[in-house]
C-alpha cells in the first residue's frame, strides 16, 4: 500500500513536471541558467541612442528587423520588443537578470546563442553590461532614433542645348528636345508614419519624361504599389539625308514623336501565415509618329516613281494588362502561381510604303487577348553537404486574336477590307527538373 | 653655371621625365591582360558574404546558384565568400544593419535603377549605348534588368541564361507591335529580333545590324541567272529590275519586314 502510494505520489510529481515542461518549457529552461555568470549592468544612465541602438543595429536588426523577422521576434520598436515572439517574452523591464534576451546574448542557453554563432560574433561583456542596464532602467526607446519618420529629397535642373544642323537629327539621337529643358531630377518623399507603415512617393519630372511612383507597405498586412511612367522618342524627318549634302534635303515636315508610357498598380496581401497575394493592372501605350525605313515615293508615276523619300507611320498602341500572383508554402514546399492577361489594341496608318500605284495608304489593327498561367512546386532536399532541389512546374497559354487590314490607292479605288481572325491554344506542359548546389 | 652645362642638364631631366612616362605608359598596357574590376563600394560598409543575404532574400538566393551570374569569382575582391551578390550589390553591412527599416537610402546599391554597377563588367555593351542609336539607358528611360534577368529565377522570364534564349520575349515587352502573331510570319523572327537588330546600339535607323539589302542577304542569297544572263535571282526569282529601286524593304516591296497578314512574301 505504502510502496503503491508512493508510486503514485511519484507519477504525479513527473505529470505535473512534464505539463509544466510543456505550458512553459522555456521558463523552466530559463530557470536553469546560471545568471552568476552574466556581466553586471553597467553603473550609467543609459542614452539609447547613444549605448543601445548601435548594438541592435549591427547585431540584432538583421534578423529581427520589420522585414521577416525571425520568430516574429522584432528589436525596431519598444512595443514589439517587449511583445516578444514565438519563444515568449524576451525582455522584462527592470529585471535583466530574468530577462531571456540577456541569457541569450550572453550564450547562456544551447541552441539559443544570439547573434548565432555561425551568423555573428558574440556580444562583449561590456555590450551585455550596457543592455542588462538598458532594461533594469525600463528598457527606454526612443522611436524616433530608429523610425525614420519623414525623409524628403529634391533635386530641380535645369539647363539648354543649342543645335547648330539638323534639331530633329539631335532630338533622335539624344533623347532629348533642343533648347530650355530642366525640371525635376528626382524627387523622394519617405514617411513612416508607425513602425510598420510606410509611405514612399518618388519619380522625376522632365521635359517630356516623367516618372511618378507612389507605395504604401504595412508589414504584416499588405501593400499598394502604383505608377505612371511616360517619356517621349523623336525621330528624324529626313530619313538620313544629311541636309549639309542633300540641297534641298527631303523632309516630311513633321515633328515625328511616339510617347511611350504606362500606368500600373499593385495590391498586395501580406498577413502572416497566409499566402503572399497580388493583384495588378497595367495599362501600356504608345501613341504618336514615328520615322520608319520603309521610304515612301517621290513621283506618282510607277515607272520613275522613286521610294526614297522619308516616310513615318501614324501609330496607337493599348495594352491592359491584368495579373495575379501567389506564393505560399506548406510543408517545405514551396508554391509559385502566376497568371497573366493581356489585351491588346492596335492601329497604325502608313503612306505610299506598299508595293503598287502610287498615291496609296494602309492601315491595319489587331487585337488580342493573351492569358497565361503557370505554377511552379519546388522542394528543398538536403542530402548531406550539398541541397538538391526538385522542381515542378506545369503551364498553359491561350491567345485569341483578329485582325484587320485597309489598303486604299490611288484614294478612288479602295482595295477590299481583308479580315482574318487566328485561334492558337498551346499544349500543356510540365517538366520537373533536379539541380544540386554546392 | 654654365649655359651649356645647363643645357645638358635640362635635356637629362627630359630624358628621364620621358623614360618615366613611357615605363608608366607601356608598364600599364603591357601588364595588364584583362579587365581590371573594382568592386563596388558603399562608405562605411564592409562585406558580409551571401549568406546574411539569404537571411531576407531567401526567394532569390535560392534560385540564384543556377544563374550565369552565380560563376562570378573575384579571387582578390577581399569579399566574403569571394563572389556572389556583393559583386552588384556592394557591401552590405550597413544596409543589413538598417534590418530593413525604411528610409531613403537603404545602403544598397540597386543595378535595376543604375546601370553603373553592371557596366563594371559589361564594358563593351556600355560602349554600344553610346552608338548613335541606342535604347535610352544612359539617359536613364530604361535600366538593364527590363530585359535582363540576372538571378535567372523569374519563372514569367524562365531562366535560360540571362535572357539569351528568350530574346523575344523579352523584346516583345515593349514591341508587341513587331512580335505579334503574323498570318504570313518572317522566319527570321524564329531566329530572334537579334538577327537583325543589335539591341543595346547601333549606328544604323532601328538598330539594324546592316543598314540596307545586305541584311536580307545573309539569309536570301544572290544567285546569278540562267547561263551568263547578267541576271540577278533572289529566292528563285529574277530581281534584276527590282534591286535598282533601293533596299529590300525601303524600295516599298517586301515592306512587312516583321510578317504580314495578307502577302506571304511580305509586300504587306
Amino acid at each position: 500500500m505504502n510502496g503503491e502510494t508512493h508510486n503514485e505520489t511519484r507519477l504525479v510529481q513527473i505529470s505535473l513536471c512534464l505539463l509544466a515542461a510543456f505550458i512553459g518549457g522555456r521558463h523552466i529552461f530559463a530557470a536553469e541558467v546560471d545568471i552568476s555568470k552574466l556581466p553586471p549592468p553597467a553603473q550609467v544612465q543609459i542614452d539609447f541612442a547613444r549605448d543601445i541602438k548601435p548594438i541592435l543595429e549591427n547585431n540584432c536588426l538583421r534578423c529581427h528587423g520589420p522585414e521577416k523577422p525571425k520568430s516574429q521576434f522584432r528589436l525596431d520598436n519598444r512595443k514589439s520588443a517587449l511583445k516578444g515572439g514565438d519563444e515568449g517574452v524576451d525582455i522584462l523591464p527592470g529585471n535583466s537578470a530574468k530577462s531571456p534576451l540577456i541569457h541569450y546574448v550572453s550564450y547562456l542557453v544551447e541552441d539559443m546563442e544570439m547573434p548565432p554563432i555561425d551568423r555573428g560574433k558574440q556580444l562583449t561583456a561590456e555590450q551585455v553590461s550596457l543592455l542588462r542596464a538598458w532594461i533594469d532602467q525600463g528598457a527606454v526607446w526612443d522611436s524616433a532614433m530608429l523610425t525614420n519618420s519623414l525623409d524628403f529629397s529634391f533635386s530641380p535642373v535645369l539647363g539648354g542645348t543649342t543645335v547648330s544642323g539638323d534639331n530633329h537629327k539631335f532630338r533622335e539621337l539624344n533623347w532629348q528636345k533642343e533648347g530650355l529643358n530642366g525640371g525635376v531630377e528626382q524627387f523622394e518623399l519617405f514617411k513612416q508614419t508607425s513602425p510598420d507603415t510606410k509611405w514612399l512617393l518618388t519619380g522625376h519630372a522632365l521635359l517630356d519624361d516623367y516618372l511618378v511612383v507612389l507605395s504604401l507597405d504595412r508589414n504584416d498586412l499588405g501593400f499598394i504599389h502604383s505608377g505612371w511612367q511616360q517619356y517621349r522618342k523623336y525621330y528624324d524627318d529626313t530619313g538620313g539625308y544629311a541636309p549639309s549634302l542633300v540641297q534641298p534635303a527631303p523632309s516630311s515636315g513633321e515633328n515625328l514623336n511616339l510617347d511611350i508610357g504606362k500606368a500600373w498598380v499593385d495590391f498586395g496581401l501580406t498577413l502572416p501565415d497566409w499566402p503572399r497575394i497580388v493583384l495588378g493592372y497595367e495599362y501600356d501605350y504608345k501613341q504618336g509618329n514615328e520615322a520608319i525605313t520603309a521610304w515612301s515615293a517621290l513621283g506618282t508615276d510607277r515607272n520613275t516613281a522613286r521610294n526614297i523619300a522619308p516616310a513615318s507611320k501614324s501609330i496607337n498602341e493599348d495594352v491592359h494588362i491584368i495579373k495575379f500572383d501567389l506564393d505560399d508554402e506548406i510543408k517545405g514546399v514551396s508554391i509559385e502561381e502566376r497568371f497573366r492577361g493581356e489585351f491588346y489594341k492596335l492601329n497604325t496608318g502608313d503612306t505610299n510604303v506598299a508595293f503598287g500605284p502610287l498615291p496609296q495608304s494602309v492601315s491595319e489593327g489587331t487585337t488580342y487577348f493573351q492569358g497565361a498561367n503557370t505554377i511552379r512546386l519546388e522542394k528543398k532536399l538536403a542530402t548531406g553537404s550539398s541541397v538538391r532541389r526538385v522542381i515542378f512546374t506545369a503551364s498553359w497559354m491561350r491567345i485569341h486574336l483578329s485582325g484587320w487590314m485597309h489598303r486604299r490607292c490611288c484614294k478612288s479605288q479602295p482595295f477590299p477590307r481583308l479580315l482574318w481572325k487566328k485561334n492558337r491554344t498551346s499544349a500543356m506542359s510540365t517538366d520537373s527538373l533536379a539541380r544540386s548546389t554546392a | 653655371m654654365r649655359p651649356s652645362k645647363l643645357r645638358r642638364l635640362c635635356w637629362l631631366a627630359g630624358l628621364a621625365l620621358a623614360a618615366s612616362a613611357g615605363m608608366v605608359l607601356f608598364d600599364s598596357c603591357s601588364t595588364t591582360d584583362r579587365t581590371a574590376i573594382v568592386p563596388l563600394q558603399i562608405e562605411g560598409a564592409t562585406f558580409v558574404g551571401d549568406k546574411a543575404c539569404a537571411d531576407c532574400h531567401e526567394n532569390i538566393t535560392r534560385a540564384f546558384p543556377a544563374s550565369p551570374h552565380a560563376r562570378l569569382h573575384s579571387e582578390n575582391g577581399q569579399m566574403a565568400g569571394q563572389s556572389g551578390c556583393e559583386s552588384c550589390h556592394g557591401p552590405g553591412s550597413k544596409h543589413i544593419a538598417m534590418g530593413g527599416r525604411g528610409g531613403l537610402d537603404k545602403f544598397i546599391i540597386n543595378p535595376g535603377k543604375d546601370p553603373q554597377a553592371c557596366f563594371r563588367c559589361h564594358l563593351e555593351v556600355q560602349a554600344e549605348f553610346h552608338f548613335p542609336q541606342h535604347h535610352p539607358v544612359l539617359e536613364g528611360k530604361m535600366n538593364c534588368v527590363q530585359c535582363h534577368d540576372p538571378h535567372g529565377l523569374d519563372i514569367m522570364k524562365p531562366a535560360g541564361g540571362l535572357a539569351m534564349s528568350r530574346l523575344n520575349e523579352t523584346c516583345a515587352q515593349c514591341h508587341r507591335e513587331q512580335s505579334r502573331p503574323f498570318i504570313y510570319e518572317h522566319p527570321a523572327m524564329r531566329e530572334g529580333c537579334t538577327a537583325c537588330h543589335n539591341p543595346h546600339g547601333s549606328i544604323n535607323a532601328k538598330l539594324l545590324t546592316e543598314p540596307d539589302s545586305n541584311l536580307c542577304f545573309r539569309c536570301h542569297a544572290q544567285a546569278p541567272g540562267p547561263a551568263a544572263s547578267g541576271r540577278i535571282f533572289i529566292g528563285g526569282r529574277d530581281h534584276t529590275s527590282s534591286v535598282a529601286f533601293g533596299s529590300c524593304w525601303t524600295a516599298g516591296c517586301h515592306t512587312a519586314v516583321h510578317g504580314s497578314n495578307i502577302q506571304p512574301i511580305l509586300l504587306y
